[in-house]
């Protein structure tokens, strides 16, 4: 059976049109008409999708889950859904550092800097970068890099990336005034590791590559 | 904050499996125990109305509506409201519909926020409490049920009109209609709880329509 013969007939409505208007009074505001038009394509895209699609008895069995602890494959279940906490094989540091020749370059975990989403360092991951510039020497050159995963769009990872190498970069200044620093943010364009495999999500790639790098010559002394 | 309308109360996951009723009381909100638009009878004693358009159908009624604040540590401000609108099983598939919409009172009027960056998940859930089923939206590609990558592929594939966290976009005070393909519930249950959205509040009691007039 394919959805378009079942029941499967939907709706595109969308925006504050008739759906708006049920639960909205009118003196609220309103969303930019260009974007809820925008969506209504995306979603007329989606119900062709949809239309298309022939429902096997191998979905439905994949898609239907015994709500039973035994032999369930089910998320929620409470049996499922229980870990033993191990710190020893779950504990990711915040830097890692990669020395070349006579430069060094600290690599920082974003996920352990910033919140979700966010540009803006947490207060622990702020004591831990000032930590680090004890290594640094003295009115040395330092490059502040940001970089993303590939997951969003190349503008709002570019837009990410530079502030998150710019909030770093605030640090470093406010906490070293000597050194001489360049920002730079780079969105996906460099990664470290692979983003995907064999066409597949790397969610461990992608981690590696949610970083912000700073990098100086020199040594302490 | 969290406000709920109607008489089907919302649900919370948590991390583990947590049915909770919410707060709040039929007086609350819009829905109510008043008759929505069309004529429909919110809190699922009626199926909301639905306007035949050619091939597609308009579901302009809701059954009940909730309201919550965007969860912490989202990094994002406002609160986002979840009107569901029906639950309908015709043959072998059960059609889930809902409405979302972001109210971001500090954000500019022309923002918008991805589920992404709110921190939550796309995948509709409706459980039947009574006959201890799970259902999830079908997909094309990978399983809900395979290792490693499979679960992602599936999720990607969801026959569902929000697939991509990072890509499907809320615009601040704009309502964008919802939809998912889950198979039909065994047993024909009168009712289930639905989670449309993973991360916020789910409704539960939500009354099954059965368009082959079976229930």
């Amino acid at each position: 059976m394919t959805l378009a013969s079942g029941a499967l007939m939907v709706a595109l409505a969308v925006g504050g049109l008739a759906v708006g208007a049920e639960s909205s009074p009118s003196a609220e505001p309103s969303p930019d008409p260009a974007l809820m038009a925008e969506i209504a394509e995306e979603q007329q895209a989606d119900l062709e999708r949809l239309e298309s699609v022939t429902v096997t008895d191998t979905m439905r069995a994949d898609a239907t889950f015994d709500l039973r602890p035994d032999g369930s494959r089910w998320d929620l279940v409470p049996a499922d859904a229980t870990w033993d906490l191990r710190p020893d094989d779950s504990t990711t540091p915040l830097e890692t550092v990669v020395e070349k020749d006579e430069s060094t370059t600290v690599r920082l975990t974003s996920d352990l800097l910033f919140q979700f989403g966010e540009h803006e360092v947490t207060k622990a991951a702020d004591a831990a970068i000032r930590d680090l510039l004890d290594d640094v020497p003295r009115d040395a050159k330092v490059a502040v890099d940001g970089h993303t995963d590939s997951i969003g769009d190349d503008a709002s990872n570019d837009e990410l990336s530079q502030r998150r190498a710019d909030a770093v970069a605030g640090i470093l200044r406010d906490a070293r005034p000597d050194l001489r620093l360049t920002v730079e943010g780079h969105g996906e364009q460099q990664p470290i590791a692979e983003n995907e495999v064999d066409g597949k999500d790397n969610p461990a790639g992608r981690a590696k590559n949610r970083r912000v790098e700073v990098s100086y010559t020199g040594t302490v002394g | 904050m969290r406000r709920t309308s109607g008489r089907v109360v919302a649900l919370l996951v948590t991390g583990v499996f947590a049915l909770g009723a919410c707060t709040g009381t039929p007086e609350d909100g819009a829905a109510g125990d008043a008759p929505a638009e069309g004529g429909a009878v919110a809190g699922g004693e009626a199926a909301a109305p639905v306007e035949a358009t050619g091939s597609a159908r308009t579901v302009t009624g809701s059954m009940a509506e909730t309201t919550s604040d965007i969860p912490d540590g989202a990094g994002v401000q406002g609160t986002v409201t979840i009107t569901l609108r029906s639950v309908e099983v015709s043959e072998q598939t059960m059609t889930v519909r809902w409405a979302t919409r972001w109210d971001g009172e500090d954000a500019e009027p022309d923002a918008v926020l991805s589920y992404y960056d709110m921190g939550l998940g796309t995948a509709a859930t409706v459980i039947d409490a009574t006959n201890l089923k799970v259902y999830r939206p079908f997909c094309t590609n990978g399983s809900w049920k395979g290792d490693g990558t499979d679960p992602i592929l599936c999720e990607d594939s969801m026959v569902s009109s929000v697939r991509d966290v990072v890509a499907a976009k809320l615009p601040n005070h704009g309502t964008v209609e919802g939809w998912a393909s889950l198979p039909a519930p065994e047993g024909k249950p009168a009712k289930v709880d639905v989670m449309p959205i993973e991360g916020l509040p789910g409704f539960t009691q939500a009354d099954v329509t059965y368009l082959d007039g079976d229930s």
